[in-house]
């Protein structure tokens, strides 16, 4: 839970309101120690103001310290972010039974909000704080979005391990709770390839070929990695049987090179770049009775490179195509919101300008000024996001025969990033997790039994 | 007077205590899989399993005096969205199988990771007995295996004005077990046991 206390903070306010009211002459220093304190207390600094020296961390590897500082919640002052965000850096540093841990403190925090007393003192402090100060005092929850790809992060983690059953639990909920988003907002997100992708994985490799061939559909339906479901599509509908489905996808994507006996398989997986930040839009009108101020957040995509990367696998290659589009989720997921995050901050904007009339008339004009500065230090649009994910996910399967193999990735006109050599057993699966940022590759590998080291880069 | 008999109330309602309860009573902490669950399944599967006729009898030469069922007990698929240690469900199952003297188990992995471990030390380690020594390859060969999954449907409805504030989440388990004749692939005995759990959060919480 947050450590910040927004119940005592709009108290404060409160009785401000309350003491220039009932005492206007008696006590004059008070209010404006008061007003003063009120401004420094609403007035801390933004979540990239706190984390952008782990998320630097991160972005130069150096990941370590980068968990330590996200998985404080006095940095984040959510346990929901911590959790994300530590588990991620964890992941990307191929600790994965680490990220699992911190995955699952986000989750908790996730479900003690849901279930939480809607009358809880604690919980309507924090809730009336938001109507009153900033958006930024309420615990964060994670957008919709976030929410969803934590479970299907989450998944990678278990897969990671090699634990399927687990992934596909991950992947399960993944799935409920973007549909039941669509649901909440009326929205369709055309979100959802990662944790499909990955449950056509599970299906395939626990043998359950009818669902994997569901999953393929969806990500059809989905309009995304043509390159992966559409072979899959015409090689499974006929390895089930289904010769007229087979037809009709083979008309559609073409006919699916065999796959020779006794071959392996290689899939990569990507979080390609930085995901989206956001931005503060705030827009100050000057009236006769002092500053109005709104403030709304705004999805800021990222510059990062999002180019995709090779996988070379002996002598084969393949590039990633895009699963997920990040930068494209948060911005519609902010789009729904808006018109409320809006409505909430005109009204706090109001509720302020109330204040000032009241600091104006007992004070004079030292009052009006502090109120406008209140006002302006205090109306902030919700600027926390998962800073840590990726611009987008993508993927890349590459079928190999069995044997030893070198393993290597690498960016558009970068140096490839060696993952040494190993043998891969007829029918295998390998996994290769890569995370780019700026021009770095940072890549492991899951399964496959290395017999040379990566060579010194 | 007053103040004592609120002091005595705090000092109650403040002071946290440990204590062991029934561990088959019933389980209502929330709707997520929980002992009870564990419970009736393991309960009502085994049941279901040694009453089932088709299963009497299964013989075959190498069986000799002794006819009960040889079964291995294979996997439980959990193919819900809760990360649940289906091992449990199966481990209970196997006692209670056991427990009704119709059934020889056979052991699983574990069991044989074990096994082979104390094969090795008796034949190998110079310090058991050589006529007491046990060997490789007089294992029970088992008839049948059972195997199965649990799936389960979740809904929830989030708190709104036509709900009052409350949120309710919906949990139905289905657990579906089959007994398969190992030579012969056929189906002897399938089942399945439902539960249905209602979680109801109220505006106070």
């Amino acid at each position: 839970m947050s450590h910040r206390a927004p119940s005592e903070t709009s108290a404060f306010l409160l009785s401000i309101s309350v003491a220039t009211t009932m005492t206007p002459t008696r006590d004059r220093l008070a209010p404006w120690a008061k007003a003063l304190l009120t401004v420094w207390l609403a007035s801390c600094a933004t979540y990239s103001d706190r984390t952008g020296g782990a998320l630097e961390d991160f972005e130069q590897a150096s990941f370590a310290h980068a968990e330590s500082v996200f998985a404080d919640e006095e940095n984040t002052q959510s346990a929901f972010l911590s959790g994300a965000e530590a588990g991620l850096v964890s992941f990307t540093d191929g600790r994965y039974e680490d990220a699992i841990h911190h995955f699952e403190q986000a989750f908790v925090e996730v479900v003690e909000l849901e279930n939480a007393a809607l009358l809880d003192p604690e919980a309507l402090g924090r809730e009336m704080s938001t109507w009153a100060l900033s958006e930024e005092l309420s615990d964060y929850p994670g957008e919709g979005y976030e929410r969803v790809l934590l479970h299907a992060i989450w998944g990678l983690a278990y897969l990671g391990l090699g634990n399927v059953e687990d992934m596909m639990v991950e992947v399960r909920r993944s799935n409920r709770l973007l549909a039941a988003e669509e649901r909440f907002h009326q929205s369709e997100y055309r979100s959802g390839g990662l944790a499909t992708f990955l449950s056509a994985i599970g299906h395939e490799l626990t043998g359950q070929l009818d669902e994997a061939y569901i999953d393929y559909k969806i990500l059809s339906k989905l309009g995304v990695a043509k390159s992966l479901h559409g072979p899959s599509l015409v090689r499974i509908s006929r390895s089930i049987g289904l010769a007229e489905a087979s037809d009709q996808w083979e008309q559609e994507f073409g006919p699916a090179a065999e796959i020779p006996v006794g071959s392996a398989r290689v899939i990569l997986i990507a979080g390609l770049g930085m995901g989206p930040t956001k931005r503060e839009v705030r827009v100050s009108v000057a009236t006769g009775e002092g500053l109005l101020t709104a403030a709304v957040p705004e999805v800021v995509r990222n510059q990062h490179s999002i180019l995709p990367v090779t996988l070379h696998v002996s002598q084969h290659a393949v590039k990633t195509v895009m699963l997920e589009d990040v930068q494209r989720l948060a911005t519609e997921s902010i789009a729904d919101r808006i018109a409320w995050l809006a409505a909430k901050s005109i009204l706090r904007t109001v509720i302020k300008r109330e204040l000032r009339q009241k600091l104006d008339k007992e004070i004079g004009v030292a009052g009006a000024i502090i109120g406008d500065v209140f006002n302006m230090a205090t109306e902030r649009a919700d600027l926390r996001c998962w800073s840590t994910l990726p611009s987008s996910w993508a993927a890349a399967r590459i079928y190999v025969p069995g044997g030893e193999h070198s393993i290597a990735v690498d960016l558009p006109g970068g140096p490839p990033v060696d993952l040494g050599r190993v043998i891969l057993s007829p029918g295998e699966t390998m996994f290769v997790f890569v995370r780019t940022m700026n021009h770095d590759i940072h890549a492991r590998q899951v399964g496959g039994l290395l017999v040379a080291p990566p060579a010194e880069q | 007077m007053k103040t004592a008999l609120i002091l005595s109330l705090l000092t109650f309602v403040s002071c946290s205590s440990t204590s062991y309860g029934d561990a088959s009573a019933t389980e209502t902490v929330n709707a997520d899989w929980g002992s009870t669950d564990l419970q009736t399944f393991a309960t009502e599967m085994s049941a279901s399993l040694g009453a089932a006729t088709q299963l009497a009898f299964l013989d075959h030469p190498g069986k000799d005096g002794d006819k009960r069922i040889i079964v291995y007990m294979g996997g439980f698929d959990n193919l819900t969205g809760e990360h649940i240690d289906l091992g449990g469900l199966r481990d209970k199952m196997t006692a209670k199988l056991v427990g009704t003297g119709k059934f020889r188990i056979v052991a699983e992995h574990q069991g044989q990771g074990e096994i082979e471990q104390q094969v090795r030390f008796q034949q190998g380690s110079g310090r058991v007995d050589p006529a007491q020594a046990k060997a490789f390859g007089k294992q029970l060969g088992a008839d049948v295996v059972v195997f199965g999954s649990l799936r389960d449907i979740t809904k929830t409805k989030s708190r709104s004005l036509e709900t009052a504030g409350v949120k309710t989440k919906d949990v139905f388990f289905q657990l579906v077990l089959q007994c398969v004749n190992i030579e012969t692939g056929e189906i002897l005995w399938a089942d399945e046991s439902e539960i249905r759990k209602s979680q109801r959060t109220g505006i106070f919480g």
